[in-house]
């Protein structure tokens, strides 16, 4: 219990990561009650109400506090509905690639041999295809659904966390530790769980984190290619498609569903980085990218 | 912050609100560069300069650049001889690594500007099911970013003396 109340009292001082968590609870709460908070249905369309400005601009309407679209689509609706797709495609994405990497990164870590050698390589040639381009090419492929977009993005992370886990296992000074109880008659299963995941799991949590903020962006960005959930569902990428065409005459088209992905994404960032220094100071600000290429071949 | 949300910004600013300073979209001069340069430059720029950073500041506080500046050297002088040779190699790693990753920021940037580029190509082939193209587009962007990163690798033998090509 020390450890949380130590952690509760760290976060009261560290004013950035309060801001940050409040953004996180916020968005959750507005995906989770989206349907009690939005003041109408997200896809009826109202041609007549078509492009209201939001309400504190001349012409605005009280009923639509962040105006309409160009089918009369209430944007704050559409907005509180984005939060779900956002919030779960990021979730899901990342539990499935963390999951994925941490089972693949122990069996190239614990069992070595050429099966090591296989995911690893899979795994470099992985990282050198930029996610955008790999989400282009697959979705056009395999046609645009929500489970391709989560298959697609949590194919993209899987390596960080294999690698993560495989170089603990490796690079531990306890990596002769946690062999002895295997000679000592331990199962397999037993040393994984209880002598190597435990080691694992703070840059885990870590890397975890600012991954959901990069797939919150990258669903954006297909989205906004017309490459996410199709329409009519609301997603934030796709409104700021959208918008894009009309900028001249409906800024806050464009405008809203922006500041909606820049805060969430700064605000899981912002407890990424209270997390990182909590429960791993040394990892490096660079995990939370891909690490380059060139460290990434045997010395 | 997303780039391509910071693209549509700097339109509604520049374009729209100050009544056509610079252009919306398209290429042709110079003046169309500058919106899109921005807003792709814009994602990455934070990391180039936390990287170089510590590089700066711990050489400008050690031995190598302080003795110029007792000389009577001026400090902006002291900062590029001495500190910024020192910074380049963390920078060229991450200049490289952006370089290839604003292949894929490109993809995005170009529809925002409508830039007839490679990105922008990929992006109407994808919509259009053009499978040929592509196929093509994805093998000549993983084309590029292997020459980018072999040409960061050989830019580490200019930029640090301990590197040795053979």
């Amino acid at each position: 219990m020390t450890g949380a109340a130590t952690a509760a009292r760290r976060l009261g001082r560290d004013w950035p990561a309060l801001l940050g968590l409040a953004v996180i609870i916020l968005s959750t709460v507005a995906a989770v009650a989206a349907p009690a908070l939005a003041p109408t249905d997200p896809v009826k369309n109202d041609l007549l109400a078509r492009l209201t400005p939001p309400m504190w601009v001349t012409g605005g309407d009280r009923a639509h506090p962040l105006g309409t679209d160009t089918l009369g689509r209430d944007v704050l609706s559409r907005l509180l509905y984005g939060a779900r797709v956002s919030l779960v495609i990021g979730l899901t994405a990342v539990v499935l690639a963390g999951a994925a990497g941490v089972v693949l990164g122990l069996i190239a870590g614990y069992y070595r041999g050429w099966l090591d050698d296989v995911l690893m390589r899979v795994g470099d040639i992985q990282l050198a295809f930029p996610v955008l381009l790999l989400g282009v090419a697959l979705l056009s492929v395999l046609g645009a659904s929500l489970g391709n977009l989560i298959a697609v993005l949590a194919l993209s992370g899987w390596v960080t966390y294999a690698r993560i886990v495989r170089g603990k296992r490796c690079r531990s000074p306890s990596a002769s530790s946690s062999r002895r109880p295997a000679r000592l008659g331990a199962r397999d299963g037993h040393v994984i769980r209880r002598h190597i995941l435990v080691n694992v799991w703070p840059p885990i949590i870590v890397v975890a984190t600012f991954s959901v903020a990069r797939v919150i962006i990258a669903e954006a960005s297909l989205s906004f290619l017309g490459l996410g959930i199709p329409p009519p569902a609301p997603s934030w990428g796709a409104m700021l498609d959208e918008g894009r065409n009309y900028l001249t005459t409906g800024w806050w088209l464009a405008l809203f569903p922006g500041l909606a992905i820049l805060a969430v994404v700064l605000g899981i960032n912002l407890v990424g980085d209270w997390l990182r220094d909590l429960l791993d100071p040394r990892l490096e600000r660079g995990m939370r990218t891909r690490a380059p290429i060139s460290n990434a071949r045997p010395s | 912050m997303p780039g391509f949300w910071l693209g549509l910004m700097l339109i509604l600013v520049f374009a729209v609100e100050l009544k056509g300073l610079l252009p919306a979209y398209g290429s042709g001069s110079l003046r169309h560069l500058i919106l899109p340069a921005v807003a792709l430059a814009a994602a990455p720029s934070p990391r180039t300069c936390a990287s170089s950073a510590p590089g700066c500041s711990r050489c400008s506080s050690r031995t190598t650049s302080a003795p110029p500046a007792p000389r009577g050297r001026r400090s902006a002088s002291c900062l590029y001889r001495h500190a910024l040779k020192n910074a380049a190699l963390p920078f060229v790693t991450v200049a490289g690594l952006s370089l290839g990753f604003m292949l894929s920021g490109a993809i995005i940037i170009e529809t925002v500007f409508s830039w007839p580029g490679l990105g922008r190509l990929l992006v109407q082939a994808a919509s259009a099911r053009d499978f040929p193209v592509i196929q093509a587009g994805v093998f000549l962007f993983g084309v590029i970013f292997v020459l980018v990163n072999l040409a960061v690798d050989l830019l580490y033998a200019v930029v640090d003396p301990q590197v040795r090509l053979s």
